[in-house]
């Protein structure tokens, strides 16, 4: 059933449209016609200026400068600027990416680095070993009462303290790049005056090498290997082992004084039985000065000498630019090199300006509903 | 009164048409002005009484329509409920606002004799335009969207953001106060 409501606006409506309208609702269909009839009007020669501007596409009106906008902009420029470089910054862990190592060059197999390394490690280990013993064991003076703790003897004033330090490194390098670098990585340390002491390298699995550099040289040794690859860790550490050298010392000093008074009682000795005795004793004497003598030797070398553990592992494609005739693996790679990098700008630039879209949403958002109801409040109070 | 309509015989501008996005149609803006200008100016005017202020107030909503044209959605309504919900905002920030003192609430009359049904419809008219201005804004608008800018009940309910039914409601109730409004002056 059709209410009256709806018969009026449907009257209404016709009497607008020009249609019949039943009798009962001709007194509306009227007043309809007569607000219809009483639309302003606009003056025509407002209506041709707005015709005009309609026509030539609402020529922009001259703004007043944004000052912001321009304060704002060296801001935005820098920032703009800067969050590539940070992105890029946080994408590469690496300090080491493309560089070359001059000192190295000779590629060779798995065996020849085993061999070399060896042939190094009894050649160099040896004759180090005797000329640092023999040079410690005679020239160095250690103090009885140095303090057998702590500190680094750089830094507090105590040059009597001895250290054994090393260094583990762990480079990212190519499948097939694993014997260049590890026969690099040799050269290096016989560049610094150090060997090879121990090798275990598979191109298929990467590899392991403990090189032994003399001390003063790990940093150096431990800077020019880490240019052989992606570095994926390094760590250092050291031991003071003072109290080792000490020990050692004075074993081989109380030995020594053993022998000078055991010598001093056979000049003295008068009976053939008190000789016999007196020798037997120096024999013994004499084998632990050279026990003395060689773990002095060994706790100095431990000193001398710096442990160096290079881990090889094979990286995946696009991960290491290392060295080598450029082919079309390697475009592929620095092409998903670039991509990467590409990707982990975007995300940074996602996650700085995710949370700044979402308060400018929120914002306008909030902006958007005062309005409104201040609009609506305006029509109230009109 | 002729309701009088805008007829250029102008080309349309190039301009004014936008390649339609993919699943919309183009916006002739040009034959929507020409067809809306007049009646957009009387809705305002209705709503501000004000005939400067009605200038001013249409030629930015057409502006703004102007500019805005990309946006035109025609899933979300009618070309004609898009550019009067523009020119409603642009009305009502003027009300905000309220700067304008100067009032025009009836146009004057030409001054002519006239047969005693002209001047019976004259007396009508001015009656009409005071219990206009007596209307609350909200029910004065309904009428200037009804029967001066010509909407049909759909297109009205568009604009304000309700049902049809209930626009259809609201304007029944203006309806119903204009008439008491008018009664009670005669």
């Amino acid at each position: 059933m059709t209410s009256p409501e709806t018969l009026e606006l449907e009257a209404v409506d016709a009497a607008l449209a020009g249609r019949y309208v039943a009798p009962e609702h001709a007194d509306l269909a009227d007043l309809a016609l007569l607000l219809r009839d009483e639309t302003p009007q606009p003056a025509p020669a407002w209506a041709a200026h707005l015709d005009g501007r309609v026509e030539a596409g609402f020529p922009a009106r001259p703004r007043k400068p944004r000052v912001w906008l321009r304060k704002a902009v060296p801001a935005l420029a820098i920032a703009a600027i800067l969050t590539p470089i940070i992105g890029l910054a946080a994408l590469t862990d690496g300090p080491n990416v493309g560089s070359d190592d001059s000192g190295g060059g000779a590629t060779g197999s798995s065996e020849s680095v085993d061999g070399a390394g060896l042939a190094q490690d009894d050649a160099a280990g040896v004759a180090q070993d005797d000329a640092a013993g023999v040079a410690q064991d005679d020239a160095a003076t250690v103090a009885p009462s140095a303090p057998r703790t702590g500190g680094n003897p750089g830094t507090d004033g105590r040059a009597n303290r001895r250290q054994e330090r090393s260094a583990a490194l762990t480079l990212a390098v190519r499948h097939r790049d694993v014997d260049r670098v590890a026969g690099q990585a040799s050269a290096v340390a016989a560049d610094v005056g150090g060997f090879v002491q121990r090798s275990n390298v598979s191109s298929s699995g990467g590899g392991f090498l403990r090189l032994r550099v003399p001390t003063e040289e790990l940093d150096t040794a431990v800077q020019r290997l880490s240019r052989l690859g992606r570095v994926r860790d390094l760590s250092r550490s050291s031991v003071d082992i003072t109290a080792g050298v000490v020990s050692a010392r004075e074993r081989l000093s109380d030995a020594r004084a053993e022998r000078k008074a055991l010598l001093a009682q056979l000049a003295n000795a008068t009976t053939v039985n008190e000789t016999e005795s007196i020798r037997e004793r120096l024999e013994i004497v004499s084998r632990e000065i050279a026990a003395a003598r060689a773990g002095l030797r060994r706790v100095n070398n431990r000193a001398n000498f710096a442990n160096i553990d290079l881990t090889l592992t094979p990286a995946a494609a696009g991960q290491q630019d290392e060295g080598g005739a450029w082919a079309p693996a390697d475009a592929l790679d620095d092409a998903l090199r670039v991509l990467e990098v590409a990707a982990g700008v975007l995300l940074i630039a996602a996650a700085i300006l995710l949370p700044l879209a979402l308060v400018w949403l929120l914002v306008w958002l909030a902006r958007r509903g005062v309005t409104r109801h201040r609009r609506e409040r305006a029509l109230d109070m009109a | 009164m002729m309701k009088f309509r805008v007829g250029r015989s102008r080309s349309v501008n190039s301009a004014m048409t936008l390649p339609a996005a993919p699943g919309r149609i183009a916006l002739d803006f040009d034959a929507l002005y020409r067809a809306a200008r007049d009646d957009v100016f009387g809705y305002v005017a209705t709503m501000l009484h004000d005939r400067s202020a009605a200038e001013d107030v249409t030629a930015l909503a057409f502006e703004r329509a102007f500019r805005k044209r990309k946006s035109f959605n025609p899933a979300r309504g009618s070309e004609r409920a898009w550019l009067f919900g523009i020119a409603r905002n642009a009305a009502l920030d003027e009300l905000r606002r309220g700067k304008r003192t100067a009032h025009l609430a009836a146009e004057p009359d030409a001054v002519s004799p006239a047969p005693d049904e002209e001047l019976e419809r004259t007396l009508r008219r001015a009656a009409l335009r005071t219990a206009l201005a007596e209307l609350p804004a909200r029910d004065r608008e309904l009428i200037a969207l009804k029967f001066h800018a010509g909407l049909e009940n759909s297109e009205l309910a568009e604009v304000l953001g309700v049902s049809v039914s209930n626009a259809g409601t609201r304007l029944h109730r203006a309806l119903t106060k204009l008439r008491e409004i008018l009664d009670d002056q005669s």
